[in-house]
This record gives C-alpha cells, structure tokens and sequence, in this order.
C-alpha cells in the first residue's frame, strides 16, 4: 500500500521496543509476580503461591499493610483537593495587571521543577524543634504549639501533607492562569453590568469555565499523591511507627528485605488504585465540562 | 477608580507576604550555608557571625561533588536524547494512522501518561540483559518512563503539520525516512525543545530509579549523591544546607534560562489533547 511507503512502520519500533520492554513488562510481570513466592534468595526462580501476598497484606491483624492503604488514600485526596483551592486563590490574585506579577509567578513555580527528595530535606529543617516553623510560632506568641513535628503522632501526616501541597501549588496555579485567562472579558463586562457581585461571578462565569483546568489539576494531583514516595522517604521515612507509612514506602522496604514478589503484590495494588481513580476522574469530571470551551 | 488602585496593592502585598512561604526557607537554607554547625541548628534569619566560606570547599570535597555532576549529567541527557528521537518518529507514524492499529496504539502509549512503573520486576528484566548497576540499564529505564510525556506532546503537535507536506515530499522522490528525518524532524523543533527539557528535568530530579537500580557510589547522580551525604552529615545543618545549595543549582539555573519553555511543557496538559 502506498500509505506504508510513506510511513514507515520501522519508525515505531525503538519507541515501542524501549517502552514495552522496560515500562509495560515490568506492569505485566509484576502482577504475575504478585502471585508467587520470589525473593532475594532466589532471584531467577519463583513459584506460584496463589493469593498469598493478599492475604498477608489484607488479612493482617497488625495492619501492617492496610494502614499504609488508607494513608495513601488519605494523603492524595487531602492534598489533591487543597492544591486545587490554593491553586486558584493564587492564580485569581496572580491574573492581573501588575509590575511584579511575573516575578511572583516564577517564585511559587519554583518548587515544581525542584527534586521531591531536595524539598525533602528543606522541610527536614523546617520542621526541626528549632526549625523555622516552631520559630515563627513561638514569635507568635504561640510556644504552646510548637512541637517535634515529625515524630509527632498525630502532626506527621499533616506536616508531610503540607510539604507536598507547598511544593505542588505553583504547578496548579499555572494552569489555573492558562485557563482563566481563556474565559471571554465580555462574560465579566456583562455580568457587571447586570449588578453581579464579585461572589457571584466567581460562582457563575469563573468556576463553570475553569473546570477542565480543574480536571486535569485534580487528576495530576491525585496521581502525584498515590504514587508518593521521596518527600515522605526523606522527611519521615513512614514513621513514627507506621503513621505516615504509604504504598511505595512499603514497596521500598519489603523490596530491601528481599521480599520481591511481596513488594510486587503491594506494587499492583498502586498501580490498580493509581488507574481506576484516575480514570473514573477523568470520565466523572469531563462529564462537567462545558461544551465549547 | 481609586477603590480599584487600592484593590491592587492590597493584591500586591497579599502575594509579597504569601512568597514569603516560599523565601523565607530558601534564606535560611542559603544563609545556613555560610555558618558554623552550632549557628546552624538555630534554623535562623540572622547572617552568620563570620561567613564560612569554607563550607562550600569542604562539601564540594567530601561528597564528590562533581563527579555526582557529571554522572547526572549523563544519566539526563542520554535518556533524553534516546526518548525524545524513539518517541517523535514513532508519534508521526502513529499519528497519519487512522486505522484500529493506530489507535491501539495511540492508548498503548497514553496509558504510561498515568499509569504508575512497577519497578521491582525491573530488577529481574536488567539482571537478563547483564545490565544491573550500569549506566547503560540506568539511562534505557529512565528513558522508557519518559516515552509517555514525550509521547503525548508530540502526538498532539502532528495535528498541526498538514500531511499535505508528506505527499508533496513524496511525490518529489524523497523516501519514508527522508521524509521524516530531514523535513518533519526540523518542523518539530518547538516541541522538541520543551520536550527534551522536561525529560532532562525529570530524569535529573529522580531518585527513585537510581535508588532501586544503581548501587555503585561511583556512578551515583546529583539526587542520589545528597542522599548519601545526608546520611553521613545529618545533624551538621551547615553542611547539609550547603549541599543542598549546591545540587539545586544546576536546576535552578536551567530554570532561569528556560523558563517559558519549562513553564508552558509542564502546563501543557491544561490544553485538553
């Protein structure tokens, strides 16, 4: 045909061979290896177990691996969700008019292009008894509040939180400013001609059209959140006990004892939560789209 | 009018004070840097009592600063190289596709955008192919995981280059490989830009890949490279902020060149494709 003269299927193949091989094999092995007893001690064998990783992790009494389900889910919806509302508030103030707005912009960007494991160890400092953190409150006349944040039961999941949220905000608001500043001048000149409130504009012109930015922000967040691993690696490393433990740090820990077909079994588990919500998302929230837009 | 004006320097100072979120542990990282360990651990905003210039001459000499350098260097830019040239090609074809193939593989490749790597089994496919704790096995992973992006971004620039440019190039005798390596290829050149830089970036800032796969503390990257020292170094603040310092420079002053090319791939999802 004169179609694969011009287009040479040969063309596709290093791609295809590099990101079969090394991307989806590893997908498609996993669960297969999710299903057997491989380990450190043998590694080009291993037998089939049947569902034996499942159930030591969902059949657990210590919850040694439940927990760590939970918090993932915890952590990618919390931080999913105040990255989208910080994510607008600033863009809203950051799309005007002003000298300065651009070198604003550039400075909440920053923390997007910098390494998670760097942020890290930035907030190791910060939440340090003598970090910043517990400086500023007690300047505040706060000292009651400050406290060892990352060995604190209940504050070590919320400081992890807020690491990722500070590093992921100037992500959102750049597409949040993408899109408001697609949204027509007219539907606001008309609008305040109409008598509307700033409230109401806000509610009926700005938020109905921002939503496919509001789309793709959440999806890439809650991505982002369940496949979480070297903010909380660096900053709490799971702890204290098993507090801030999620998915890939397990993942990590049962792969360093050698436990491969168990760290396989946990990493499907990511990989199938990672699709499904994702997806579902996607399908839900384009539902809300408005067309033409 | 005037309420107006007022609005925006409120606006303004609102987004001054809120920066300061951002700056403020920045500052105490870089002034952390030119102080002694005891001044350190204050986590404070004061300069130093005297400034230790020698912090930078100590970190750059234990923690094999520049070899890390170098070795980051190589395990970006060939994966970008790799991933940016396998990835433009085969979305071309792709691309001019319109049957079930091409649109089977249209998903294939898209579904890598938000499907996590399963990166255990790896271990068992590089130990196959003899390539465990080399560069070589380190640079074909991390290139196979930037395929989806690349993918995406250049998927979506095709729709704008007219097949009409195809069949004139065919018509005047020019083969399927001409056709894409001497006229397509040069067209692309914004996309590719962007691209590259994106995948260079990522593939800096990864750690989790070297950590699974690349033992060797002589091939280890920037990332990686403070992670150790950190391990060695944790409760000398001075020293840890230093390199700190130090391994986000490479980056930042990427991102001072290329701003608008980083900012517009990074956002590029905001445009529904």
């Amino acid at each position: 045909m004169y179609y694969n003269k011009i287009y040479k299927k040969s063309l596709i193949m290093p791609a295809f061979l590099l990101y079969s091989i090394l991307f989806v094999l590893p997908c498609v092995m996993g669960i297969w290896f999710s299903f057997t007893n491989w380990n450190m001690m043998n590694m080009f064998h291993a037998d089939f177990i049947g569902l034996a990783n499942f159930k030591t992790i969902f059949i657990d009494e210590k919850q040694t691996y439940i927990s760590p389900i939970f918090t993932t889910l915890i952590f990618a919806g919390v931080t999913s969700i105040l990255e989208v509302v910080f994510g607008i508030s600033l863009a809203m103030l950051l799309n005007n008019e002003f000298r300065s707005k651009s070198l604003l912009r550039s400075i909440f960007f920053l923390p997007s292009i910098m390494a998670p494991l760097i942020i890290g160890y930035i907030f190791t400092s910060v939440y340090q008894p003598s970090g910043v953190l517990n400086n500023f409150l007690n300047l505040l006349g706060l000292d009651a509040l400050s406290r060892a944040w990352l060995i604190d039961n209940t504050f070590a999941l919320p400081a992890v939180m807020a690491t990722e949220v500070w590093r992921y905000i100037g992500m959102n608001m750049v597409i949040f400013i993408a899109g408001l500043q697609m949204i027509p001048k007219a539907y606001y000149e008309s609008a305040s001609i109409d008598g509307a409130s700033k409230w109401k504009e806000f509610l009926h012109i700005t938020l109905p059209c921002i939503i496919p930015s509001i789309t793709i922000n959440a999806v890439l967040n809650v991505i982002h959140g369940l496949n979480v691993f070297d903010i909380i690696f660096s900053l709490t490393n799971g702890g204290p006990g098993n507090k801030t433990e999620v998915l890939n740090t397990v993942v990590y820990r049962e792969f360093s004892s050698g436990r491969y077909g168990l760290a396989s079994a946990v990493g499907v588990i990511v990989f199938v939560i990672t699709l499904l919500i994702a997806f579902t998302m996607q399908v839900q929230l384009s539902k809300r789209e408005i067309e033409g837009l | 009018m005037k309420k107006e004006k007022l609005y925006l320097y409120l606006r303004v100072t609102i987004g001054w004070l809120l920066s300061l979120i951002i700056l403020i542990p920045f500052s105490i990282i870089l002034l952390n840097t030119l102080k002694t360990s005891q001044e350190a651990a204050k986590f404070d905003l004061v300069l130093p009592s005297i400034f230790h210039w020698g912090n930078y001459v100590t970190v750059f000499n234990e923690s094999h600063l520049g070899r890390a350098f170098f070795n980051s260097i190589i395990l970006s830019t060939f994966p970008t190289i790799l991933s940016i040239m396998f990835t433009a090609s085969a979305a071309f074809v792709i691309s001019r596709n319109r049957s079930k193939f091409g649109v089977f593989l249209h998903r294939y490749f898209f579904v890598g955008l938000m499907a996590p790597l399963n990166i255990v089994p790896i271990i068992l496919i590089l130990k196959y192919l003899n390539l465990t704790n080399t560069f070589v096995g380190t640079v074909l992973v991390t290139a196979a995981l930037g395929i989806p992006f690349a993918f995406f971004l250049f998927y979506g620039f095709f729709g704008t280059i007219s097949r009409e440019i195809d069949e004139a190039a065919i018509i005047d005798g020019c083969g399927g490989y001409r056709l894409f390596y001497s006229i397509i290829f040069p067209l692309l050149k914004p996309v590719t830009v962007t691209g590259a830089l994106l995948n260079f970036l990522g593939a800096w800032n990864d750690f989790k890949i070297p950590l699974y796969i690349l033992n060797s503390s002589k091939k280890m990257g920037m990332i990686i490279n403070m992670y150790s020292y950190f391990g060695q170094k944790q409760s000398d603040w001075n020293l840890v902020c230093t390199v700190i310092i130090l391994t986000l420079l490479p980056v930042v002053a990427l991102y001072l060149v290329a701003q608008k090319q980083i900012v517009s791939g990074m956002t590029s999802g905001a445009v529904k494709g």
